[in-house]
């Protein structure tokens, strides 16, 4: 199992995930839009197996792979928040979102070779990259549903069901944010000699902590909401140049986290 | 107009003072910045970090029995710790696009070097703002009334971890030490390089008794025989040896099959390769290829100690090996202390050897010599408070893994 393949499983998922999304505000079809969501992330989930069977090491590496990651947990968080908070529009965002990362990953597979440099031969290596994935996901689907939310305050509607699913998606993924930069300090002392170097890469996801948590804490007073949900969009921004824009920041050419 | 609308400055506080005060505290250290340069952090070192440490857990202690005067009720605010928090963002987001590099000597020095931008963690509004956050962080966690309940659970664990960390990782280092110390195979050394490479002895000894490096299987990859250019030059490939694959491969409009490749291998005197499990071995494959004309012919990467070789596909193209990337690289060690403690075992990257306060990494070799390196290198990291840190994170992780379970409490 090669990228070569891949286009014929992102293809299924692709199409599963368009037709869930079209289904999904008839209620008659409500349960095959469903059935059709989960096939799709199921499509997707047995590709990244083989293929990482057949790399014979995690598929965790490069940015296409994490990719992959990234459209497999967005979709499946999406389908969990939706089953648990019934927004249906959660799936068709949660499947366009997954879709453009599948498609990124179509035209630009960015493949890369089977090696694994010994600093990445680690235990840490896959929970710390999977607990990020999960958090962006999370993060991701939380701003979603914060422009969602200022299109209603605009329009002068008021859903505070909607706040709350938004701060407990992003208490969810700042912990699991946390619990990637933790594992990520252990494993930096194993293998540099220090949890903590202000590496760029570093530096980026120290900063976008920081301004999750100026998220969290606005939202402990009465600030004006608006001002916490532009709050959330800036965090996301910083947290995609964290993810993918370090490689095009020049002071951070140094950084041991190019690939 | 409303009557009861508070003025700014007067009690209690609110964002805009909160906020004013914090770049105001921004500007005093951009000022003593410009004035009499970066904070030095080595002035922390022991005992004057636990005198610190000891003022800062006081100061809150007695912040907690005056938390209802306006003054700390607003130093253990929400208005203050978003402000702080905005105020860290923005330094951080500054160094994260700067470049952090120490002055260059007889060079002047451009604003933003002057503000301290270029080395941001020990500048003065960098420093100024992370005293502030533990003043207040501590403040806010003596103030907080300890309860058995899922809220100040998740609080105590996140906040004291992070405080702990923040303290131990800010107020430690000046007194954690890195040296780099070389080691020649068979010999015993305790000699070391210090930050400014200066030699010292160190109360801790290595002997080396083997180091080895293994290799990765290299890749094939079609070159430019003038330009030695990978090609295509737009988006060089290259083609990763398999030795299961049965079928061909297409590398740059050529087709290459593997018959025969040897890992541990030694030119014989045409050409050809035999194996030789011996350190100044190369790797080396026989490989067909078809292009315009078939031939097989052995590749090899070559070693330091013996030529690469090519397989010519015409006037301008060659088939070539890439040197192999490296796998894993071991020094079998034996470690002695002065107070006469001693440790056998294996160091290598992701795997150091710890011994009292201190941690043995694997650091590097001699990258020219490769296989045949007849030394390695280690770094020694001396860390007292690492305990600490290590407290404070496992805190915070445990406080993360609440998080996720509990989210926040749904609200009617």
């Amino acid at each position: 199992m090669t990228w070569t393949n891949f286009i014929f499983f992102a293809i299924g998922s692709i199409i599963c995930w368009i037709l869930a999304s079209i289904l999904i505000y008839k209620q008659k079809y409500k349960k095959i839009s469903n059935i059709l969501f989960l096939l799709g992330i199921a499509i997707l989930l047995t590709f990244i197996i083989l293929f990482w069977l057949s790399l014979k090491r995690p598929p965790f590496r490069t940015i296409g792979e994490t990719r992959l990651w990234y459209s497999f947990f967005i979709t499946l968080v999406g389908y969990i928040t939706y089953k648990i908070w019934k927004y249906p529009w959660l799936i068709i965002y949660t499947s366009i979102v997954g879709i453009v990362f599948l498609i990124i990953n179509l035209v630009k597979p960015e493949i890369h070779s089977q090696t694994l440099m010994p600093a990445l031969q680690s235990l840490w290596f896959i929970p710390h990259v999977t607990a990020y994935i999960i958090s962006y996901s999370m993060l991701g689907a939380a701003t979603i549903a914060g422009i969602i939310l200022l299109r209603k305050i605009e329009n002068k509607k008021v859903d505070f069901k909607l706040e709350n699913l938004i701060d407990n998606l992003v208490y969810i993924g700042f912990g699991f944010l946390a619990l990637g930069l933790l594992m990520g300090c252990l494993w930096a002392k194993e293998a540099w000699g220090h949890y903590w170097s202000w590496d760029p890469k570093e530096t980026w996801a120290f900063l976008t902590s920081t301004a999750y948590l100026v998220y969290i804490h606005s939202r402990l007073n009465k600030i004006n909401i608006k001002i916490s949900l532009w709050i959330l969009i800036i965090s996301l921004i910083l947290l995609c140049i964290t993810w993918l824009g370090i490689d095009y920041i020049p002071s951070a050419q140094s950084s041991i986290h190019v690939y | 107009m409303n009557k009861d609308k508070r003025k700014i400055w007067q009690t209690p506080w609110s964002y805009k003072e909160s906020l004013v005060i914090v770049l105001g505290i921004i500007i005093v250290g951009f000022s003593l910045q410009t004035t009499i340069g970066g904070f030095n952090f080595y002035l922390l070192s022991f005992p004057f970090n636990i005198y610190i440490g000891i003022g800062i857990i006081l100061f809150s202690v007695i912040s907690s029995i005056f938390k209802r005067k306006a003054f700390f009720k607003w130093l253990t605010s929400v208005h203050l710790s978003v402000s702080l928090l905005i105020a860290i963002t923005l330094l951080a987001l500054i160094m994260g696009i700067t470049r952090q590099e120490a002055i260059p000597l007889n060079e002047k020095a451009n604003i933003f070097q002057l503000l301290g931008f270029t080395q941001m963690t020990s500048s003065w509004a960098f420093v100024l703002i992370y005293f502030l956050i533990l003043i207040s962080l501590g403040s806010i966690i003596a103030k907080r009334k300890p309860a058995f309940s899922k809220k100040y659970l998740v609080f105590i664990l996140n906040h004291l971890g992070l405080w702990l960390f923040l303290f131990s990782s800010g107020l430690g280092y000046a007194d954690m030490n890195r040296y780099i110390m070389y080691v020649e195979v068979g010999e015993t050394e305790w000699r070391v390089f210090d930050k400014e490479q200066k030699v010292e002895e160190l109360p801790i000894a290595i002997q080396l008794n083997e180091f080895t490096i293994e290799e990765y299987i290299p890749k094939l990859a079609v070159i430019n025989k003038k330009t030695g250019e990978v090609q295509p030059t737009s988006k060089p490939n290259y083609y990763q040896i398999d030795t299961n694959a049965k079928e061909e491969a297409n590398l740059f409009g050529y087709k290459i099959k593997l018959v025969e490749y040897i890992h541990n291998a030694v030119r014989n005197s045409d050409r050809t390769f035999k194996e030789v499990p011996m350190k100044a071995s190369t790797p080396a494959a026989l490989i067909t290829v078809k292009g315009k004309t078939q031939k097989t012919e052995w590749v090899s990467s070559g070693s330091s100690v013996q030529f690469p070789q090519s397989i010519d596909l015409d006037s301008t193209f060659a088939l070539v090996m890439t040197p192999p990337e490296t796998k894993s690289y071991i020094s079998n060690v034996d470690v002695y202390t002065k107070d006469e403690e001693h440790l056998k075992g294996d160091i290598r990257v992701n795997h150091p050897m710890t011994i009292g306060s201190w941690k043995i990494y694997q650091y590097g070799y001699d990258n020219n010599m490769g296989k045949l390196s007849t030394y390695s290198s280690f770094e020694l990291v001396y860390d007292p408070w690492l305990r600490l840190v290590y407290i404070g994170i496992g805190m915070i992780f445990l406080g993360s893994i609440f998080l996720i379970i509990f989210g926040i409490n749904y609200k009617k």
